[in-house]
Order: C-alpha cells, then structure tokens, then sequence
C-alpha cells in the first residue's frame, strides 16, 4: 500500500532517489518519506535501535539509511536548492559531480571528502554548495552503520540524484520543511 | 497444520520445555526463598544483630536486591499462562500491524506460508533496527512480526532474508513460541540491578558502618591519640567495610547466577537449534552465516552484555554452523549444552551460598557451614534432574515420532546420525548424573 499522503511526484523521487543511493531500501522509499515528512512518532520510529525481544533472529538490526538521507537533505536544504536553482547549474554540477563519481568507481579508493569551509554564502559558485551539502550529509550518515569510504561517495550520489530531479527535489525539500 | 521443513524435520530436545518443567518441579524451594526474603523485610521483630548497629534495620533492604532476579523470572513464567498479554506488549512496541502490504512483506509472507499455512503474519516496515521475531497469538497459533529489516535483506541478499525467516519458523516449530516470554525480564534485571544494588545494599552498609564508626569514634577518642584513630578508621575500612562489600556484591551475583543461567541457557539453546533447522532446510549455512554477520555491529560492551540476555554471541552461533555439515557431532554438542548448564547452575548456587558464608565469616568472624550442608542436597536435586533431563532426551526420538508420526526410513543415515546424537547424549547426561550422585552426595 503507498501512502496516499505523498503525491505521484513525490512518490516518484523518494523511488528514484533510493534506487540511485540504497538500493536495498528502493521498496520502502515512498513508505519512509512519507512517515519521515508525517513527523512526530512516526518519524521518532525511523530512528528508533530498540533491542529485540526473545525469539528474533537477531538482538537488534540496523536503521535504515534513507532517513538519515533524509536529515542530511533538510539539513542541507539551502544550499541544494541554490544548486537546484538554474538550468545551467544543474548541468554545470551534475557535470562536476559525475567527474567525481567516475573517479571513485574507476579508482576504487577512497576520495578525501571536500573539507567544510566556515563562512560559505550559499550564493556562491556550486563548488561551495557541493561542499557543504557533502559535508553536512556525510555527519549525519555518520549516525549509520556505513563505512567512512562509502558515506562520501554516497553523499555525491545523493546530490546527482536530486540534480537529476530538480523538480521532484524541489517539492519534497518543500515538503520536508514543512513538517516537524 | 504445519509443514515441517524438509531439512529440519529431526527436532532437537526442547530445553525451554524442559526448563519450565524444571522450574515447576522446583518451585516450592523457590517459594520458600520467596517468604524468607519477604519476612525478613517485613519482620514486625528486629532481625538478629539488628538492635545492636544505629540503623541497623536499614539492612533489611539487601534482601530487596535478591528479591529481584527471582521476582522477574516468576512474573515471566506466569505471564505464559496468558499468551495474548507478549502479544499486545510486542504489537504496541514494535508497531505492528497487517495494514501495511508492500511487495517485499507480501513476497516473505508467501514464504513463511508455505511452511506454516496457519501462521498470523503481522509488520512493521518502517524499523529496519528490527529484523523478525515470534509472538504468541493464542495457545494454539503463533504469530511473526516481519519488520524492515527482513525486507530490506529480502531485497539485497534473498538466501540470507530466507535463512532468516526459517530460523523464526524452526523457532515456532520447535514450540518456542510460548515459553521465550519466561526470560523478557532478563534485561531489565540487569538494566536496574547495579542501580538497586547501590540504593538497597551499598548505601544502608555504608549508612551503618559510618554510625557505627561515628559511635566507636566517640569511644576510643579519648583512648587513642587522635592521628592513631584516623589510621585506625582508614584500616577498618579498607580492612573490613570494602571486603565485606565486595562478598554481599559477590553472593548477589552468584545469585543472580543461579537464578537465570538455566533459563538463559535454554534461550541460547533455542537460538542455535533454531539456527541448525535453518542451515540445514537450505542445504549449507553460508546464507544465514552471511546474515548473522551483517547484523554484527559494533556496539558498546554494556549493550553487548544486554544483548545476551537473549542471544547467545555472534561467534558462538558461527561456531556451530560451519559444525552443521558434521551432523553427529552438531547435534550431540546442542544436546549436551543444557545438561551442562544444569551443572554449571548448580555450581552458582553453591558459590551463592559459599560467598554467603565468607562475607558472614568476614563481617562477624563467625564460621557458617551452610554450603557444607547444603551442597548434599544440591546436587542431589541436580543429579535428579539429570536423570530425567537424561532419559527424557534418550526418548525424545520416539517421542517426536509418536507425536508427529513422519514416516522415517530407519536406513536413512540422517535418521540414523539423529538417534544416536540423542542416545549418546542421554548417555553423558546420564554419567554426569551418576558422577554428582556418588561424588557428592
């Protein structure tokens, strides 16, 4: 059953983002948006490591990653939408982004992650944005059980996706604002 | 009706039965334990000695700390007798309900379906920290709440997600379903132990012994020069008032030892048996190996700790299943696992009452022979218990044949590797029987 709270668009994004992101979590992606934007104890449940009771297979598992995707996104929502903003940035980054991506998956190795620089206008060129919304995605991801290699290049992917759906990016940052 | 998987259709004891038979049979000794605790701290007279130290009845309170254990495990048996009580606790914290179908929760359903038509299937797809777990629904049926953590491993590593839920179905076919309850108060005895520990036995001592040094203080002031009585209070308490503390710390543990090692050890028998139905259902154990090492994530060693209050460690349960391929041997180590328990349990009691006698001896210099007496009787008790434990594991073949009535090729040689697992089994059981019964009684 998909939630009926969450418009087709939308809908659509959270599929199309975690499919590019977490694969594995690809299913769930509607469902978790939708109780991620819902707020409250809905929200609270997303975060939740409680131990398991007796007869589980295991004594706790492991939260999923796209709430935490999620966090990182509303956390880094101004700078996404700077880079969201114009057609040409879009391109221009993706383009920056992909180059990066390439890199990581021809070489292998892990990519020292753009350090945070203090101070950064939002308004400034989409490098600094990219910086930013990697640095900030890569502390909440830091919250997870991911390795530190895969965070980083998680959060590029996290950034080609939402550039690649500008529109859906949009509503739903919109929509993740908008909720408590 | 159930379908016993093909793989795991030669059942393993179930010691969580035989650890609630156990209990009944020995309850009375418990209960007796029960009403000397509870008379001591509601005793209208003051306790002997109690007169004599300036707030002596303050003491009273440690009888609250072995209260406890026994209180919580009590509470879990009872709590059997009404099943629907687990079911609406696991249904309210977990969150659990049939409204949500996504493909992946429909996909596993099918799945446990085909295994057990009757089941009631409930989900959560929104905690992935929960990956699936059995519930009571009534006295005849059973439930498993599929959470996200089953579905997101349904999606990445399908073999393991299947290990998974074949694990939960060995579990309900091996009737754990009803009797894991017993042990949900494991955890919060050791969440709130240490804390009641300090409040009901560390602070009262230290309440007693501090008047009581204030008073003695008084008394030898005049004696002694001052310098020498300073010394003589430091000596007394690194001397006298730690040791005695460090004996009540260590004939709490022991008791809290010997109160839920059997129980817990029938869990963590319950958790591999569980495990070997699983391996051997898919033919090789690499599938839930895999997932058991996905879900090992480092965490802090006090969570660790609570996580054995249900589970038995990671590497344990790896331990046996690269064993699953031997099956003889896989099987006769599962089955000796309780009985040795049984031992190893009989083995806290004494150490209870022995660190009973040595903190007595310390404080009052006092010899007590309590362990002396009671050691006898206890593994007298035990060496019962082995009997029937032992014989009721040589039978358990033709038991399970009786009440399943699956047609056996008596040439099969995992039929065969079976039987003799469970009559070599009884054997040792019946041994260690025999070697408490003239050692020691």
């Amino acid at each position: 059953m998909v939630p009926e709270q969450l418009s087709p668009s939308l809908q659509q994004w959270s599929i199309y983002l975690a499919e590019n992101v977490i694969p594995d979590e690809s299913d769930f992606a509607p469902l978790l948006v939708n109780a991620y934007i819902a707020g409250g104890k809905q929200r609270e449940a997303l975060f939740k490591t409680d131990d398991a009771p007796e007869g589980s297979f295991v004594p706790g598992g492991m939260v999923f990653i796209l709430p935490h995707v999620l966090a990182g996104i509303l956390a880094a929502a101004p700078y996404i939408l700077n880079l969201v903003g114009s057609a040409a940035s879009i391109n221009n980054t993706l383009t920056t982004v992909c180059n990066i991506l390439s890199l990581h998956d021809r070489a292998k190795q892990t990519l020292v992650g753009p350090k945070p620089q203090q101070g950064n206008d939002p308004g400034q060129e989409p490098i600094h944005s990219i910086r930013r919304i990697v640095s900030i995605i890569d502390e909440q991801l830091k919250n997870t059980s991911l390795p530190d290699e895969e965070r980083d290049c998680i959060a590029y992917r996290i950034i080609r996706a939402l550039l690649e759906q500008p529109d859906g990016t949009i509503e739903a940052i919109g929509r993740l604002q908008g909720s408590t | 009706m159930s379908t016993v998987p093909e793989g795991g259709r030669l059942p393993l004891p179930p010691y969580l039965w035989i650890w609630l038979i156990i209990f009944i049979v020995t309850f009375p000794f418990n209960l007796n334990f029960l009403q000397i605790l509870l008379s001591d701290i509601f005793s209208p007279v003051p306790l002997p000695g109690e007169e004599v130290l300036p707030f002596g009845f303050l003491l009273r309170l440690a009888n609250c700390v072995e209260l406890f254990p026994l209180l919580l495990i009590i509470i879990g048996v009872l709590s059997l007798a009404v099943p629907s009580i687990r079911q609406s606790y696991l249904q309210r914290k977990y969150g659990l309900t049939d409204e949500v179908q996504i493909p992946i929760i429909l996909e596993a359903s099918t799945f446990i379906r085909r295994y057990l038509p009757d089941i009631s299937i409930s989900n959560n797809p929104l905690r992935g920290d929960q990956v699936a777990f059995i519930y009571p629904v009534s006295f005849q049926k059973a439930g498993i709440g599929l959470m996200g953590g089953v579905g997101k491993l349904w999606k990445g590593d399908n073999e393991s997600a299947r290990g998974v839920l074949l694990h939960e179905i060995a579990h309900i076919q091996n009737g754990d379903t009803l009797i894991t309850g017993a042990g949900s108060g494991f955890r919060t005895l050791f969440n709130y132990w240490p804390v009641l520990f300090i409040v009901t036995v560390a602070v009262p001592v230290f309440i007693v012994w501090v008047m009581t040094s204030y008073l003695a203080f008084a008394e030898i002031s005049g004696l002694m020069p001052s310098g020498e009585v300073v010394t003589y209070k430091f000596e007394q308490f690194l001397l006298f008032f730690l040791p005695s503390l460090f004996f009540m710390l260590l004939t709490n543990l022991m008791w809290v030892a010997s109160v839920i090692f059997l129980p817990l050890a029938a869990l963590w028998y319950s958790e591999l048996a569980a495990d070997c139905v699983a391996a051997r259902c898919q033919g090789t154990p690499a599938p839930l190996a895999r997932a058991l090492r996905l879900y090992s994530v480092p965490v802090s060693w006090w969570r660790w700790f609570l996580a054995r209050m249900t589970h038995p460690p990671t590497r344990i349960r790896l331990f046996m299943l690269q064993r699953v391929s031997s099956p003889l041997s896989h099987m006769v180590l599962l089955i000796l696992m309780f009985p040795v328990a049984m031992v190893v349990s009989m083995l806290f009691t004494v150490l209870y009452y022995a660190s009973f006698d040595l903190s007595i001896l310390w404080a009052t210099q006092t010899p007590l022979s309590t362990t002396a007496s009671i050691f006898p009787r206890v593994a007298g008790i035990t060496a019962a218990l082995l009997v029937f434990v032992g014989l009721g594991i040589m039978l358990w073949p033709s038991i399970v044949r009786f009440l399943d009535g699956f047609p056996c090729d008596e040439g099969d040689s995992s039929f065969l590797q079976w039987k003799r697992a469970h009559l070599g089994g009884g054997i040792m059981t019946l041994i260690m029987a025999l070697l408490l019964g003239v050692l020691f009684v």
